[in-house]
């Protein structure tokens, strides 16, 4: 096994898309009403919620096998954690997994390297860098999804940075700050524009007949003045598998409170839409993967060792 | 007793062998002065225990980048943020002595009975007397060699007059000493102690209990091992009150005060002249050197009377005063009619001869009637401790008496050249009497005693407002420094160098009865308070002996 000289950031940074913005989905404006217009929920109760992230990082590149197209690899560090408001916010459990994942189907023996640096070997059929560091997002996501399905078994509101993951009926609201396309149609969307801090849009439904049907809505988080139209709106989503009633709940909890939790432009370079519980938890995941040099170093020294061992 | 760990070592930053952080433990705290300790292990050397003294704690929340976050953290409660408690330690002693920094991440521990002895070197202390509390309540201790001369000697305690509490210290410390002869040894055996007082009748009451000894105060003068007694043998002197009988000139209390004087033969035997020429201008304006002039005449030219042992005779004149004694120096000094005699004047010049003439007469007035035939020097062998009061004395004829007390205890020890028993001098306001500048026959004095009174067997507990402002020779001699509240400037003057800086800054924040004292043994300045004194201080809380209401 060798690993890559080159710092791991030289190598692919095409990021996997997860299917959500390619295909074409059906929206369904009329869900929860046909009368199209802002919708402000009554104040409620602050709920006991919990803000849930991840982060993925390749911690170094690698070959395995000898003759001229080895089998490419990596080795990555992935981290999920969650911050519990309730009242006051805290940091919640935490996890880090760490993956070695190689191409072409194979999936070398790794010792541990050290107590802390210990890597699971997974594969994948391919080898292109895309499909290496698809697979170690495969697993930031399912710890996000277990932290996730834990969190709300017990109760909570969840929030998930980003959208659903879950299809089971839970309070498990999608949060997406980003907006990569429209789901509304020109007559629906100034509705969304013209939204004041707390106040959303109806309810409309989108993957309705696809494996993962979803309900989800705009609401705007704070004022945003001087800013592009769509700054300062997020969209949720939470799985249909809960039904209307319920979604339409979370809808008004989530819009009402919602505001509380923006960052201004001098805290967060991604405000307001970055929401100060699910930046500060980013920060805390990065940190917990632990600091990147030293790792690289270890996991050299690591596998020069093997490497030496085999003769 | 199972050690309690407080938390561990911050590695976030460099821990080095001398000062380094701990992470305090989320259900546990720190406070200032703590001692603590730390065990590591070193390769080829094994286990390392490094203790060490709390010199600042701090909070913070981590995770907050700004101002504001707090906020967020505590009022919008969207921000979540770790509070971390944490404290700077000053290592104050390694053992085994290999000096290396703990590692981070080990536990720290608050240290408790064994290992607080370690870290307070009382394992190492050749006699260890308790002086007060530390912080943790527990009793801290002075090494009595560097007090009464074997390692060192002498105390300099500083502090702002009136919440300092310098003096209740020194006594306190020495009713330890008197309430301890085990640990004293050999020394304890007849010390004599010769306490001045300059400020009310404040020490008038020392051997009457206090009526506002509390339960408290009493179970903390048992844990030091001391009766919350009065101190069981002390003399009172003060002035005359006029210039016939012996009267002692005090307002609070007049029962058991003995006045004290000399008789002019004494006076001029003993050289007392001197010190009545002690201002810092005496010595550049040449009236010292008639003074000497003068001095050695009236010794050489003073005859016995017999039947009248005070009184001397010079020439035919009969000295029975000092009124007597200026008059023939002015004969010969001075005189009405006719040049000054060169035996008594030298060639300084006739202005010089007047100015030495006036000061006497100045002096006549102020002092006059501490020199009578019928003089009753103060005994300070009778009781344990000596106490005179000078605080209705002129400054000038304060200087006097204790100028020639000094000079009478150091001359004593001198010509019995033994250093026991164990003559100790306190004495308030020491930049008087020993000041930064100039020369004057006190000031040289108490030089000596401070440079060579430790092999003498004489021990100074020297006290002052300002260290700065005495003479450096008789601070820097002092091995025991103890301060109470200093004023901001004063204590980051280099006089405080054996503080810490967060001593330093506290220093002037210390409440009545709170002290911090260095030590040769110790590298490190220590915090402690020492409980209500059981003798009273004023005549209000005195008890009266005998007194009918006395135990209901």
């Amino acid at each position: 096994m060798w690993v890559e000289a080159w710092s791991p950031e030289y190598g692919s940074s095409t990021e996997v898309d997860d299917g959500l913005t390619s295909s074409v989905e059906e929206v369904d404006p009329g869900v929860e009403t046909s009368a199209w217009g802002p919708i402000t929920p009554a104040p409620s109760e602050p709920p006991v919620a919990a803000f849930i992230d991840g982060v993925d990082r390749v911690d170094a590149r690698a070959f395995y096998g000898q003759g001229s197209s080895p089998a490419p690899g990596l080795f990555g560090s992935v981290a999920a954690g969650a911050v519990l408001v309730d009242g006051r916010a805290a940091f919640g459990p935490t996890e880090v997994q760490r993956w070695s994942v190689f191409g072409a189907d194979v999936n070398p023996p790794v010792r541990p390297f050290s107590t802390a640096v210990s890597y699971r070997g997974t594969s994948v059929a391919g080898t292109r860098p895309e499909e290496l560091r698809g697979a170690l997002q495969k697993a930031r996501s399912r710890l996000e999804e277990d932290l996730a399905r834990r969190l709300a078994r017990e109760g909570m509101l969840v929030i998930a940075d980003g959208p659903l993951l879950l299809r089971e009926p839970v309070d498990l609201v999608g949060y997406i700050k980003s907006h990569q396309k429209t789901y509304l149609s020109p007559e629906h969307a100034p509705v969304a524009l013209g939204l004041a801090p707390g106040q959303r849009t109806p309810i409309f439904g989108f993957g309705m007949s696809s494996h993962r049907p979803r309900f989800s809505w705009y609401t705007r988080i704070a004022p945003a003045p001087h800013q592009h139209p769509w700054a300062a709106i997020a969209r949720c989503e939470v799985s249909s598998t809960i039904g209307l009633q319920r979604a339409v709940g979370l809808a008004d909890t989530v819009t009402y409170h919602l505001p509380r939790f923006s960052s201004k432009a001098f805290w967060d370079t991604r405000a307001p839409q970055n929401l100060v519980p699910i930046a500060t938890l980013e920060r805390k995941l990065w940190s917990l993967l632990g600091d990147r040099e030293l790792i690289m170093r270890r996991i050299r020294s690591g596998v020069q060792a093997g490497r030496s061992a085999r003769g | 007793m199972a050690d309690e760990q407080v938390g561990r070592v911050l590695g976030v930053e460099p821990a080095t062998s001398t000062e380094f952080r701990v992470v305090i433990d989320g259900d546990n705290y720190l406070q200032l002065d703590d001692l603590v300790e730390v065990r590591t292990q070193v390769p080829k050397v094994g286990e390392v225990h490094l203790y060490g003294l709390v010199t600042e704690v701090a909070a913070r929340y981590e995770g907050a980048r700004f101002e504001s976050d707090m906020f967020l953290i505590a009022e919008e409660g969207s921000l979540p943020a770790e509070l971390a408690r944490s404290a700077s330690v000053q290592t104050i002693r390694v053992d085994p002595e290999i000096w290396v920094a703990p590692d981070p991440g080990e536990p720290v521990y608050r240290v408790a009975g064994h290992s607080r002895d370690k870290a307070l070197y009382a394992d190492e202390m050749g006699r260890r007397l308790p002086i007060g509390f530390a912080r943790d309540g527990e009793p801290i201790w002075v090494d009595l060699d560097f007090f009464d001369g074997r390692k060192g000697g002498h105390i300099s305690i500083s502090g702002v007059s009136g919440v300092a509490t310098k003096t209740s210290f020194a006594l306190s410390f020495l009713r330890s000493l008197t309430a301890h002869p085990e640990v004293v040894g050999q020394a304890a055996s007849n010390v004599r102690v010769l306490v001045f007082n300059v400020k009310q009748e404040d020490l008038l009451w020392l051997d009457r209990p206090n009526s506002e000894l509390n339960d408290q105060a009493r179970q903390q003068w048992a844990r030091l091992g001391i009766p919350a007694e009065p101190f069981p043998s002390v003399s009172f002197w003060a002035p005359p009150r006029g210039p016939v009988g012996l009267v002692p000139d005090t307002d609070s209390r007049s029962e058991g005060v003995s006045a004290f004087s000399w008789t002019p033969r004494e006076f001029i035997e003993l050289g007392l002249l001197r010190f009545l020429f002690v201002e810092s201008g005496d010595f550049r304006q040449q009236l010292t050197f008639v003074e000497e002039r003068v001095r050695s005449q009236l010794q050489k030219l003073a005859e016995p009377v017999e039947g009248r042992p005070g009184v001397v005779r010079i020439g035919t004149r009969l000295i029975s005063t000092l009124a007597d004694l200026v008059e023939v120096i002015e004969q010969h000094v001075d005189p009405e009619d006719g040049e000054p005699e060169q035996s008594w004047t030298g060639r300084v010049q006739g202005g010089t001869a007047q100015a030495f003439m006036r000061r006497l007469r100045a002096a006549e007035y102020r002092i006059g009637r501490l020199v009578r035939a019928d003089g009753n020097r103060v005994d300070r062998m009778a009781q344990a401790v000596t106490v005179v009061d000078l605080h209705k004395l002129h400054d000038f004829a304060q200087r006097f008496v204790v100028g020639a007390l000094l000079d009478e205890v150091f001359a004593g020890k001198e010509k019995t050249g033994q250093r026991l028993p164990l003559q100790v001098i306190l004495l308030d306001e020491l930049n008087k009497y020993a000041p930064r500048e100039g020369h004057s026959p006190i000031k040289e004095v108490l030089i000596d005693i401070a440079q060579r009174g430790r092999s003498l067997g004489i021990i100074l507990i020297g006290a002052q407002q300002t260290a700065s402002r005495v003479a450096p020779e008789v601070v820097e001699n002092a091995s025991i420094r103890v301060s109470g509240r200093l004023d901001a400037a004063e204590a980051e003057r280099a006089e405080y160098g054996w503080m810490l800086p967060s001593t330093r800054a506290r220093a002037r924040l210390f409440k009545p009865g709170t002290m911090v004292v260095f030590q040769p043994g110790i590298p490190a300045p220590l915090v402690f308070t020492f409980p209500y004194p059981p003798w009273a201080t004023r005549p209000e809380e005195a008890i009266e002996a005998g007194d009918p209401f006395d135990g209901l």
